[in-house]
C-alpha cells in the first residue's frame, strides 16, 4: 500500500473503528456565493476531464487499490435527519448523523 | 497532485462570509489505536523515542514518554493528564490540561527539553509545566494558517473515557 498515510491506512484496515460513535448535528448555511463558487469548481473539473494526473492504476495485475471501497465507511453511517431548504441568499441544509457502531 | 478546490479554499479563508447562520454540534471519538497511530507517524526529527496515548476514564489519560534528556539521559515516564475545562470563544481560548501524576522532582532537564522542542515547533501559547499543559486554540489554528476557523469555533471541549479521548466541538458562522 505505497503512497497512503499511515493513517489512513490504519482507518482503512479497521474499517474506521475508532471514529465509531462520531456524530454531528445542527445545520450548514452556504451563501449563493459559496454556492456558485463550488458549481465553478464543478465546472473547471469536467473540462479538466475528471481524473487529473497519471496515478491511476492501470495495471490490473491484481494488486490491490490503496483506496478502501467507500461502502465500507459509509455503510456505518447512519443519517436521521437531512433536510435541504434555501432562504433568499443562502442554502441550508439541516443534517443529524453519525458513524455507528 | 490536485490543487484544494476554489470554493473550498474560499470558505476556509473567510468563513464568517460563506457559512454564515451555520450551527454545528460536532462529537468526534478517537479510538486508542488511532490516537497512536497519529503519535507514531510524527515527523523523524522529534527527539521522542517514544510517545503514546493511553485514554482512561474520568476525563484522565496518560501520555507514555520516553526522551533522551540532557544530563540524566534515557527516561521514561507515564504522565497523567486530567481534561476538566472548556474552550469557548472569545472568553476562555486555552485547552488545560492538568498533571495530576508522573514528572517528579528531578525532571527539570526533560521538562527544559521539551519546552525548547514545543517552543521551536509550536507558536507562543503552548505551555508546559510540572502542573499542566495548556495550548492556546487561536494561536495553533493560527500558526497552521487557519486563522479564518478561529472565530467558527464556538465551543471546544477535549473528554477522555476508557480507550478513547472525546473532541466536542460547536461550529457557529
Amino acid at each position: 500500500m505505497a503512497d497512503v498515510h499511515p493513517v489512513l491506512q490504519y482507518l482503512i484496515q479497521s474499517e474506521f473503528r475508532d471514529l465509531e460513535g462520531a456524530k454531528i448535528e445542527g445545520q450548514l448555511c452556504l451563501t449563493d456565493e459559496a454556492v456558485n463558487l463550488g458549481l465553478g469548481d464543478v465546472v473547471s473539473g469536467l473540462k479538466a476531464g475528471g481524473v487529473s494526473g497519471g496515478d491511476a492504476d492501470q495495471g490490473g495485475s491484481g494488486s490491490a487499490s490503496p483506496l478502501p471501497d467507500p461502502g465500507v465507511f459509509t455503510k456505518k453511517i447512519r443519517v436521521s435527519r437531512l433536510n435541504y431548504r434555501t432562504e433568499t441568499g443562502k442554502t441550508i441544509v439541516e443534517i443529524e448523523a453519525g458513524i455507528e457502531k | 497532485m490536485s490543487s484544494t478546490p476554489a470554493a473550498l479554499e474560499a470558505l476556509l479563508a473567510d468563513p464568517a462570509r460563506y457559512l454564515a447562520g451555520t450551527n454545528l454540534n460536532v462529537r468526534l471519538p478517537l479510538g486508542q489505536g488511532l490516537l497512536n497511530t497519529v503519535l507514531d507517524a510524527r515527523p523523524d526529527d522529534v527527539p521522542v523515542e517514544h510517545l503514546s496515548l493511553e485514554p482512561l476514564g474520568h476525563n484522565q489519560f496518560i501520555l507514555h514518554l520516553e526522551v533522551q534528556a540532557p544530563v540524566v539521559g534515557r527516561v521514561r515516564r507515564a504522565i497523567t493528564f486530567s481534561s476538566t475545562g472548556t474552550v469557548s470563544f472569545p472568553d476562555q481560548p486555552w485547552l488545560h490540561l492538568d498533571i495530576v501524576d508522573g514528572f517528579k522532582l528531578f525532571d527539570k532537564p526533560i521538562l527544559k527539553l521539551l519546552h525548547g522542542q514545543l517552543a521551536e515547533r509550536l507558536p507562543k501559547g503552548v505551555e508546559l509545566t510540572t502542573d499542566y499543559l495548556r495550548v492556546h486554540v487561536p494561536a495553533l489554528l493560527t500558526a497552521a494558517d487557519q486563522q479564518g476557523l478561529v472565530p467558527l469555533i464556538h465551543q471546544l471541549a477535549l473528554r477522555s473515557e476508557p480507550q478513547q479521548l472525546i473532541v466536542s466541538l460547536q461550529i457557529k458562522a
